[in-house]
């Protein structure tokens, strides 16, 4: 819960920041959050490859673990087609927002080239706040959720930006279950994007 | 993708530094680094205009879709640990890896 509430300060510090002009886009850019992003998985590496137990880590890269991200799919769409007659848009929309799985940058564009910027900024904003929802959620969720359903929270992005997070509240022993959902979901965005765009 | 090349850069990093000083001081780093991370997706967010001006509208769809899209994720992937993974959850290769938390909710 402590942990949460850090991570929601530091989030809301920061839009606040932007919002009331302190932190202007030159300061803080992309290749910021990249180069912090590449430092931080170099981290969790080497907190990996020191780990006495990476023998047993590496094990879990196992077939079987292919189903979490085809769980994630499954309830990701189930949800957005039900959402859908929420929000008041076509059910092939709310899918296409749906189908980023939290991968805010591709899925955004995608959308806002294949129907209009308008559902591209709903995708953009769906899974932007599902990125940052996972980042502000892991330590709770797990304290009453089976750990691969933690993992499913973060979509695509349990690869990257959510992996520290889920690695430090988990345990080591769920990277790579993390990294095969990421990988799966990541390379199945375009293809479920545009196919949903298309309908 | 790129940055699971410097994850396992870190790896081989790690496993050579293992024991070493230089090895646990990378490792304290990593929270303060989520917190950098959280910051500065906070000022990317906060000076998006696209986001920031449709809040009232589009903002309120996209939180219902990542809300409802989370909360689905994670009841059929909690269906498929029940169904699937009766023997150990994906993590963990033995039922004596478990951490004592997850052992004691009945997951692993």
């Amino acid at each position: 819960m402590k942990t949460s509430l850090i991570i929601l300060f530091f989030f809301l510090l920061g839009i606040l920041a932007a919002w009331s002009g302190i932190m202007p886009c030159g300061i803080v850019d992309d290749d910021v959050t990249v180069f912090l992003l590449y430092f931080l998985m170099t981290c969790v590496g080497i907190s990996l490859g020191c780990d006495s137990r990476l023998r047993e880590i590496f094990a879990t890269l196992k077939p079987k673990n292919l189903l979490l991200p085809l769980g994630t799919t499954i309830g990701t769409f189930l949800a957005s087609a039900l959402i859908s007659f929420v929000i008041a848009r076509p059910m092939s929309h709310a899918l296409a927002c749906g189908a980023g799985f939290a991968y805010y940058s591709l899925s955004s564009i995608l959308i806002s080239q294949h129907v209009g910027s308008e559902l591209g900024t709903v995708g953009l904003i769906a899974n932007v706040t599902r990125e940052a929802l996972t980042l502000l959620l892991v330590p709770v969720a797990a304290r009453f959720m089976p750990p691969a359903a933690v993992i499913s929270l973060g979509g695509a992005t349990t690869m990257d930006t959510t992996l520290p997070i889920l690695v430090r509240t988990l345990g080591k022993e769920w990277t790579f279950v993390a990294v095969i959902h990421a990988v799966v979901l990541d390379f199945s965005v375009p293809f479920w994007v545009t196919l949903f765009c298309s309908l | 993708m790129f940055a699971l090349l410097f994850m396992f850069f870190g790896i081989a990093c790690g496993y050579f530094l293992r024991n070493t000083k230089a090895a646990a001081f990378f490792c304290r780093l990593v929270m303060p680094s989520i917190l950098a991370l959280l910051f500065c997706m906070g000022v990317l967010i906060g000076n998006n205009e696209a986001i920031m001006n449709n809040l009232d509208t589009l903002g309120l769809q996209g939180l219902m879709l990542a809300v409802a899209t989370m909360t689905g994720s994670c009841l059929a992937v909690s269906l498929i640990v029940r169904l699937f993974f009766k023997n150990g959850t994906a993590g963990s290769n033995e039922k004596e890896s478990a951490s004592p938390e997850n052992r004691q909710q009945g997951n692993i």
